[in-house]
């Protein structure tokens, strides 16, 4: 008798926990997902966050760290091939239109609508989640909606008696007065051909250039503007030596470093190196002496610079699109985003932005805000890839004397000429 | 009678069925490819025929020939300088000295570290700002030199770094040609009263052109197809002041995602090479076999 009962009682338990299969997958831990971030500060950041999220949730992550140079290459290899490799990937807004194209990218409006956590307001992703809207469907969460700054040494400003510069001539001034070859260079710049754009975008847009004309399409990179700014730029080498000679080899990485390792007293770099340029355990030669401002206009007050905006988006090709949703939805719309603030990131919720405990932490945030009406982002067309290409070739090239600014920008502009049409825009 | 010598190809079928998966099958893609157009923009609404329009596109590429070009000039002097230290190193080698074993040790290690960890070795050596050989010359008193960064001298960088890569593998192959290179024409020409140099030159080199032959194949199907070092040391920069044709190949290929281009590059590279080899075969290889 005692028996039976146990068996009735096992019995109906089963069919209750059978029959509530959702409160049961709830309660257990979502399957691994494997998630790839480029090298540098997100993916130090990415690992601290990701600390935090599995001692919360108990879902494991691996993070799948690939180095910058061949970041974009790797990711469209996996994405294009319909690949399995990541269930979660960070991904510039630019590249986006292109994977789409290619049916790479999976949509998660029905995540969205379907399992939304409770600290989910879309309205706190305003404006980032429009960059990753394509046709009305949303491909993914935003991160970094960021910029550049003007990194400067406030001490050898001061000593130099020079205030810090508010145009472009004035940088260059005060890149000559501080330059002191070969030990410290008066400015760094990157034009590596592979990263040579997202340098070089913010000279262009200081000098008022512009890529095409949003009304007519009429490609204009290589107008008046766009020309003054190449000639800058590659003059701080050519002409005016304030630059290391290496610079034709640097990037993202080796710009941080020069500021960082006192190689450059002034260069212009993503607020994503912020933190670890004035965090003295990893800056200690130059931490409580750097200072940023808004990156200068060549015409004081008419400000122009270049800005990025970054998502994590789910593959068409991932093994556990779920999992990585619920991550993606914690780390940008949820708790995930102010842990991504304080341990150095760039959230682009407004909310996590306005945290009061952020703001005291992230002072650039202030400057953000400041910044946001005047940031240029590339672009986001399925051919966006080939204007990138034409524009960092024309930097690199006008940079390591291949070419004169006006013949490397008439090149350009032929590039992205046929880039509008291939893609069908004209 | 079936003999169990008739069922053999039975027990290689595995073996041509993972070289035809794992080589077979990407060759003729991309053989397939090369006369097709495809890019990462319009793949999903076709792959049109194009015939040999994409072969017509490279012959006309100005970057297509420069890439070649440069990676001629890299291939010859590399090739000279690997064949000239590789030689004397042999020969030193096949001394007995004291402490012979470690230096032969020494001299593989580079064989035995990956061509993209020597690359980013290489970049930290040789940056301007931060790198060993700059300190030594400033410790010296000399200038430091933008090895990478100067368009002019980055090439022969990257001669620098591959020589010391590979120079060890020739010296290795000439060693055990060496080895196998009979003693007695040289005791006979030595007393006969020639000269070290001469009883080199005139019995020992002849003797060797086989193994040496085999060396400049090698080296030179390695150097003209050279991409890692050079991916990870410059990027193909600056601008494209290092971009061989296998980096021009793959930027074809996977920056621009021009997937059709760069295959139709690809198998001109391969008729490049052959071309080179059989050069090389006639002019060496003849009288070396």
């Amino acid at each position: 008798m005692r028996s039976r009962t146990l068996v009735t009682l096992a019995l109906t338990g089963g069919l209750i926990l059978g029959s509530a299969p959702a409160v049961l997958s709830q309660s257990e831990p979502l399957p691994q997902i494997r998630v790839a971030v480029w090298s540098g500060p997100e993916a130090d950041n990415l690992r601290k966050v990701v600390e935090a999220y599995t001692s919360e949730t108990g879902n494991p992550v691996e993070i799948d760290e690939i180095a910058r140079d061949g970041y974009d290459a790797a990711l469209r290899t996996s994405i294009v091939g319909g690949g399995s490799d990541w269930d979660v990937v960070y991904a510039s807004a630019d590249w986006l239109p292109a994977f789409i194209a290619a049916g790479g990218l999976a949509p998660i409006d029905e995540y969205i609508a379907s399992m939304p956590a409770d600290f989910l307001d879309m309205a706190d992703l305003e404006p980032g989640v429009s960059n990753l809207t394509f046709d009305g469907s949303v491909y993914g969460f935003p991160s970094e909606g960021d910029t550049a700054w003007l990194f400067y040494r406030t001490d050898l400003l001061a000593e130099a008696g020079l205030e810090p510069p508010q145009t472009m001539d004035e940088v260059l001034a005060a890149a000559q007065a501080l330059n002191a070859p070969p030990d410290r260079f008066g400015m760094v710049i990157g034009s590596r051909t592979d990263e040579a754009w997202w340098d070089f975008m913010h000279y262009f847009w200081a000098f008022g250039g512009q890529l095409y004309d949003p009304e007519t399409l009429e490609v204009t990179v290589n107008d008046e503007a766009g020309v003054a700014a190449l000639t800058f730029y590659s003059d701080l080498l050519r002409t005016h030596g304030v630059v290391s000679p290496d610079v034709t080899t640097y990037g993202f990485n080796e710009i941080l470093t020069a500021l960082a390792q006192d190689k450059a007293a002034m260069g212009v770099e993503w607020m994503a190196a912020t933190q670890s340029l004035t965090d003295c355990e990893q800056s200690p030669l130059v931490c409580d002496k750097l200072a940023y401002e808004l990156i200068p206009p060549s015409v004081a007050g008419e400000y122009g610079f270049g800005g990025s905006s970054w998502g994590w988006v789910i593959p068409s090709g991932a093994a556990n699109p779920e999992a990585g949703y619920k991550f993606i939805e914690w780390l940008v719309g949820g708790p995930g985003a102010k842990y991504w603030a304080l341990n150095g990131g760039i959230p682009s919720n407004t909310a996590a932005l306005a945290d009061p405990e952020v703001v005291a932490a992230v002072p650039q945030f202030e400057l953000l805000a400041e910044a946001m009406p005047y940031r240029h982002i590339t672009p986001l067309l399925t051919t966006s890839d080939q204007i990138v290409l034409a524009m960092q070739e024309a930097a690199a090239a006008a940079v390591a004397g291949a070419k004169e600014p006006q013949q490397a920008l008439d090149d350009a502009a032929a590039l992205i000429e046929s880039a509008l049409v291939e893609g069908g825009y004209k | 009678m079936r003999g169990p010598r008739d069922r053999t190809w039975a027990f290689l079928l595995p073996a041509y069925g993972a070289i035809l998966a794992v080589v077979g099958i990407p060759v003729a893609y991309s053989l397939y490819l090369s006369f097709h157009r495809w890019k990462l923009t319009t793949f999903q609404a076709g792959v049109p025929f194009v015939g040999l329009d994409n072969y017509i596109q490279a012959v006309g590429d100005d970057g297509f020939w420069h890439s070649l070009e440069l990676t001629i000039g890299f291939m010859v002097v590399a090739l000279v300088v690997e064949l000239v230290l590789g030689i004397g190193l042999a020969v030193l080698l096949e001394q007995v000295f004291r402490g012979r074993r470690a230096v032969l040790i020494l001299l593989l290690l580079p064989m035995f570290v990956t061509n993209v960890v020597i690359g980013l070795i290489w970049r930290i050596l040789l940056s301007y700002d931060f790198g060993l050989l700059n300190w030594l010359l400033s410790v010296l008193g000399l200038p430091k030199v933008a090895w990478l960064g100067d368009p002019g001298l980055a090439l022969w960088s990257l001669v620098i770094v591959d020589v010391w890569n590979t120079t060890a593998f020739v010296a290795l192959l000439v060693l055990a040609g060496l080895a196998a290179v009979p003693d007695e024409p040289r005791q006979a020409a030595r007393v006969d009263g020639a000269s070290a140099w001469q009883t080199f030159r005139l019995i020992t080199l002849p003797l060797l052109k086989p193994v040496i032959f085999v060396a400049v194949v090698w080296r030179t199907i390695d150097l003209f197809r050279i991409f890692d070092v050079v991916y990870s040391l410059t990027g193909g920069g600056p601008y494209n002041a290092t971009e061989t044709i296998s980096v021009y190949a793959y930027n074809q290929g996977f920056a621009s995602f021009n997937l059709g281009f760069a295959s139709a590059i690809s198998y001109l590279i391969i008729l490049a090479l052959a071309f080179i080899l059989a050069i090389e075969y006639r002019l060496l290889g003849r009288r070396a076999t």
